[in-house]
């Protein structure tokens, strides 16, 4: 009886936790989100992956918007450290297409959405930011995928 | 046995246990703390199956070493044991040694390798339950006698709870997978052996009928060792 029973639970055990972990552990992380607009009207978000905790989510937000402000002294940046992830932001940072052009880091550690009135304009700098990427490390280059392309 | 115990030997007997509790639950915590880190930078797990079988693979560490703990908090106490250092050395080294490896970076996610192991720190698992079961609360981690245990999964062999213990362990090592940490592993492997002669030798002072016991039985694998 114990042996027929045991494997079960012990499965059963494995596969509720292993969900749980996925479905709950994001809820205890820091995500670093920057937004910024620029002079041309182009809205950048910038998603990465998960911190363990506020301060080095806040160190790290801090230090690529600085970044963003050195290159880019026209532009309008917003940055901000979230707990945990919303359903949009699970999907940002997921394999699904998005209604916006994208550039995706491999493994998903950094995603970038761009939005302007101009489709073609935010494609343009998407793959303006993949060609910019392509002296970096293969395991941080970026990829860019138009709006509603698998990613 | 536990009911002729005084007050004073059970503090003393719950103290004692408080270090390999605490040692164990540090071990918990990190591969918690392990878990959280991979997810912080797979925060979109959901249809990633390789990652997927990772996490379950850490998931299955942890309830190995839940199973561990919770055996080993509700021993019961020896009737007789070794008084020498070497017997004891060699048991904890035995045990120890094998949690060096969860110090060492795994390998990158595999769905095979994985889920490989996965199953295998699964059915370590789950033989170790069933072995407890048969052996009610006379495990210990250094050689001691409790009482002589010859029935369910010890008809046959002498030690089927190092054989779930060791099944699970070469299920740990399929996370690593690297050259590096396969002494980690063979030196394991000596001092289980090691620990082995030890316990065989204090049962056969405490129980005389474990000799015959012993001439029926293999140690680890019927007909094989």
């Amino acid at each position: 009886m114990l042996t027929r029973v045991l494997p079960i639970v012990f499965l059963s055990l494995t596969a509720a936790l292993t969900a749980a972990a996925i479905e709950y552990l994001p809820e205890t992380l820091h995500f670093p989100v920057v937004e910024y607009s620029t002079p041309e009207s182009i809205r950048i978000a910038l998603f990465k992956n998960g911190e363990l905790d506020r301060a080095s989510c806040e160190l790290g937000v801090g230090k690529v918007a600085a970044a963003i402000r050195k290159g880019c002294p026209g532009c309008k940046v917003a940055e901000r450290c979230v707990r945990g992830l919303d359903a949009e932001r699970r999907k940002i940072l997921s394999r699904e297409p998005l209604s916006t052009p994208s550039v995706r880091m491999p493994g998903g550690r950094l995603t970038m959405t761009f939005s302007t009135s101009d489709p073609q304009l935010a494609l343009g700098v998407c793959q303006q930011s993949e060609l910019q990427s392509a002296s970096l490390p293969v395991d941080q280059r970026l990829r860019c995928f138009p709006a509603l392309a698998a990613r | 046995m536990t009911g002729s115990m005084t007050n004073g030997e059970k503090i003393y007997d719950a103290l004692m246990r408080l270090p390999y509790v605490a040692f164990q639950l540090f071990f918990l915590v990190r591969e918690l703390t392990g878990m959280r880190t991979l997810i912080a930078y797979h925060p979109y797990a959901g249809g990633d199956w390789p990652f997927v079988m990772t996490i379950a693979a850490r998931v299955s560490v942890v309830i190995f070493l839940t199973v561990l703990l919770s055996f080993y908090v509700s021993r019961f106490r020896p009737i007789s044991k070794y008084s020498s250092w070497n017997p004891k050395i060699t048991a904890l080294l035995g045990t120890l040694f094998m949690y060096l490896l969860l110090l060492t970076p795994r390998a990158p996610a595999d769905a095979f390798w994985d889920g490989l192991s996965t199953l295998l720190v699964l059915v370590g698992s789950i033989t170790a339950v069933l072995v407890v079961v048969d052996l009610g609360r006379s495990l210990s981690i250094m050689p001691e006698a409790r009482k002589l245990v010859t029935g369910g999964l010890y008809r046959r062999i002498r030690h089927p709870l190092y054989l779930a213990e060791e099944i699970a362990i070469i299920g740990f090592y399929l996370q690593f997978r690297s050259w590096q940490t396969l002494p980690i592993l063979a030196i394991h492997f000596y001092f289980q052996i090691r620990r082995m002669d030890w316990e065989e030798g204090i049962l056969a002072k405490a129980f005389p009928e474990y000799a015959e016991y012993k001439l029926r039985t293999y140690r680890l694998f019927p007909r094989l060792y």
